[in-house]
């Protein structure tokens, strides 16, 4: 696993992240547009590290763990510049986000080797497009969650009218709402579609399309969040620090499912054991 | 500063001199007013004359010695063209030299001698001063320098500072909370409560940035349609207010209303008909016109006029730890300019070295080329080239060490390399020879000049 592509990326990540430091410290428009470079840069050797992986899995039908969480970090990246794209502009995003991809990275890079339960499964296509999608979904409730911490912060230096440092370098509260707004739909898009392909591949290969099983239940209950929060948001109106904490609790019940059930708890779907 | 030049920087401002003594000497054209200067005062080489409503200053590029005579005149003229008395008011006056005045030009251009820190129209004045100046024709090389030199800090000190940053007005404070909180303003829509100086600039800022539309709530309706009229706007009564609350992003209070006009629960009925929409209050009445307690109302913000002040002052103090590192940048910037300056009594030495290398080159390949007959004209130029580059980079040494060394040793380096190269012996007997030298010369060598004449024939017979 320890891939000279890998050990690029990581250098190239965290260089980006220093630049993003340093844009979020001057606001100078170079410093940003440089470390965006290195970004994609960085991207470019992560994807191509990717590629070769992918192809050794299908040769060798060996999944790890780790490779999910890299996996994982590179969406987030690739989330990332999706939302750069796009109109609202959130420019000290980069900043807040890769730690968490730095994070997530290091963890990939010096994890134990966990095979993954699933590798008898990956010939079929339902499989990795249930992998995918429903990593996908993750991705989006990460980076949902990191701009929700940056909207906390925001909103509780206008609310307590303590105009500090973040009042100065965070983009406005609406951009940061609207962010959230995205994250929150297409996270739950992701997420709907992960379950879907996850019950058609359960039931042609398994034999049943629900089992009941934790990780099943957990990622319902996960569903039933995103649901009611969409719900409320379209007809109530919540937004701002409502969907801010929804996407914090989301997260918790993301993480215990993700590295606590995963790789504690023996059954079906985990990787533990 | 420069070996026999001074700069001389005469003037008063909003810390030395009352209102009235500035207004007197406050003149707009400062162009013809130069020209006076020029006509009647022979003493100075260049000067610039600086009016604003803060500060009336004046400086001068004059040679060292006639200082003296030149403030005894500027007295008079003075006297005459504003007519006060020059004895009275003297000690409202500074009047700095060299390093000082560059440094006090400086800080003026970056807004640091400003009544409101960091303000950024002073850099305005300043260029037009200095185009007032070239229109009189009373800029030459080192104003010139200055000039440019003071725009370029005042730049660089507005981006590497941030002094410009953080309103220090409450119209200007509330545009950039509104900004922050709402994003773009340009879908947003104003309500303004009442009427008032600060309200009205407040809603100035709001409009120029686009907002898409201003409503005017009035006790007396007839005001309001005139207020709207003002900001092309809507008016309303304030029996309208609660509806018109579903619908607005800000709002400025500011009546004279004894109690409270906008109620915690008044807000609190109508957010979930606003679907929790941010809405930004800004109370700028005394006494209150919102309900202190309608800050804690879910996407709520409200701000009242000593929030804002709180606001300001905390900027102003930014500002103050800005100016500090701003003047570490002027005094960066004004040691750049002496050293400019200094380069200029070097300026003499390198260009003498470099004519009596240029002269002796020419001699030798005057010699040679006399004993080369055969030569076809391509090798003539190849010689040329040659001798030329080799000359350059042989001389590339002493000048760099001129460069160097006058900054660590002073004049010892300039006259170490005018002692070595007999500059200051031969040059009188070299420009002597030179005409003599020169007529034999073009007849040796000089190909390409040949060439540029006759080619400038033939386009005059093109043209005739």
């Amino acid at each position: 696993m320890k891939e000279f592509f890998l050990f690029l990326t990581l250098i190239i990540y965290l260089v980006s992240w220093i630049g993003f430091g340093f844009y979020f410290k001057t606001l100078k428009k170079e410093a940003l547009k440089i470390s965006q470079l290195v970004l994609i840069i960085g991207f470019f050797f992560h994807t191509l590290f990717w590629i070769k992986r992918i192809y050794e899995i299908f040769q060798t039908f060996l999944l790890y763990f780790a490779d999910i969480i890299n996996f994982l970090s590179w969406q987030i990246v690739l989330i990332y510049f999706f939302f750069n794209k796009s109109k609202i502009k959130v420019y000290t995003l980069g900043f807040f986000l890769l730690p968490l991809v730095l994070f997530l990275f290091i963890l990939s890079y010096f994890f134990p080797t966990i095979l993954s339960p699933f590798n008898p499964y990956l010939k079929s296509i339902w499989f990795p497009l249930h992998a995918i999608l429903s990593l996908f979904s993750h991705g989006f409730l990460l980076i949902g969650l990191i701009v929700s911490i940056m909207y906390l912060l925001q909103e509780y230096e206008i609310k307590r009218k303590k105009l500090g440092i973040f009042f100065k370098k965070l983009p406005p509260l609406d951009s940061l709402d609207r962010i959230n707004e995205k994250c929150l739909y297409l996270g739950f898009t992701f997420l709907t579609l992960g379950i879907i392909s996850g019950i058609i591949w359960s039931d042609l290969y398994l034999g049943s399309y629900w089992r009941w099983s934790s990780k099943e239940i957990i990622t319902l209950i996960l569903w039933i969040i995103y649901a009611i929060l969409i719900h409320q948001r379209v007809l109530i109106g919540w937004r701002g620090k409502r969907v801010a904490y929804m996407f914090i609790l989301g997260f918790l019940i993301w993480f215990f499912s993700f590295f606590v059930l995963n790789l504690l708890f023996k059954g079906f779907h985990t990787y533990a054991g | 500063m420069l070996a026999n030049l001074l700069f001389l920087l005469i003037g008063l401002n909003h810390k030395t001199a009352p209102v009235e003594l500035r207004e007197k000497l406050s003149f707009k054209n400062s162009s013809s007013l130069l020209l006076n200067l020029k006509a009647q005062i022979p003493y100075f080489k260049e000067a610039y004359f600086l009016s604003t409503c803060n500060r009336v200053e004046f400086g001068f590029i004059l040679e060292k010695d006639k200082k003296d005579f030149l403030l005894e005149e500027l007295a008079k003229f003075l006297e005459r063209t504003f007519n006060f008395s020059w004895d009275r008011f003297k000690n409202h006056f500074y009047l700095l030299e060299n390093e000082e005045a560059v440094k006090h030009l400086f800080e003026v251009s970056c807004g640091l001698d400003s009544m409101v820190l960091g303000e950024p129209q002073i850099l305005g004045q300043v260029k037009t001063c200095y185009q007032q100046a070239l229109e009189a024709r009373t800029c030459g090389l080192v104003l010139n320098k200055l000039f440019h030199r003071a725009f370029f800090v005042a730049k660089r000190v507005r981006t590497e500072t941030g002094i410009g940053g953080g309103a220090v007005s409450v119209s200007y404070a509330a545009y950039q909370l509104a900004k922050k909180i709402l994003g773009s303003l340009k879908e947003r829509v104003l309500l303004l409560i009442g009427a008032g100086e600060m309200a009205e600039l407040a809603c100035l800022h709001f409009r120029s940035s686009g907002i898409k539309k201003i409503i005017i709530a009035n006790r007396t309706f007839s005001k309001a349609l005139e207020l709207a009229e003002k900001f092309k706007g809507e008016a309303l009564s304030l029996e309208e207010l609660p509806l018109a609350l579903t619908s607005v992003d800000i709002v400025i209070t500011s009546t004279s209303s004894p109690s409270f006009l906008i109620t915690k629960d008044l807000v609190a009925s109508v957010l979930r008909a606003r679907k929790y929409k941010p809405l930004f209050i800004i109370d700028i009445a005394v006494p209150r016109n919102v309900e202190p307690q309608v800050n804690k109302l879910e996407n709520v913000y409200l701000y009242d006029i000593d929030d804002l002040k709180l606001v300001i002052e905390e900027n102003l103090k930014e500002r103050k730890k800005s100016a500090l590192r701003a003047k570490t940048i002027i005094e960066d910037e004004v040691f750049k300019l002496k050293k400019w300056a200094e380069e200029l009594e070097v300026l003499p030495t390198i260009r003498a070295l470099v004519q009596r290398a240029e002269l002796l080159r020419q001699r030798e390949l005057a010699k040679t080329l006399k004993k080369l007959k055969n030569l076809s004209e391509e090798d003539r130029e190849t010689l040329e080239v040659l001798t030329r580059s080799l000359v350059q980079k042989l001389l590339y040494y002493p000048i760099n060490y001129l460069k160097k060394g006058y900054h660590e040793n002073g004049k010892y380096a300039v006259n170490l390399i005018r002692q070595i190269f007999e500059l200051d012996e031969t040059f009188y007997r070299m420009s002597l020879k030179e005409e003599e030298e020169e007529t034999f010369l073009k007849e040796t060598i000089s190909p390409k000049s040949e060439k540029i004449e006759g080619s400038n024939n033939r386009d005059l017979y093109k043209i005739q």
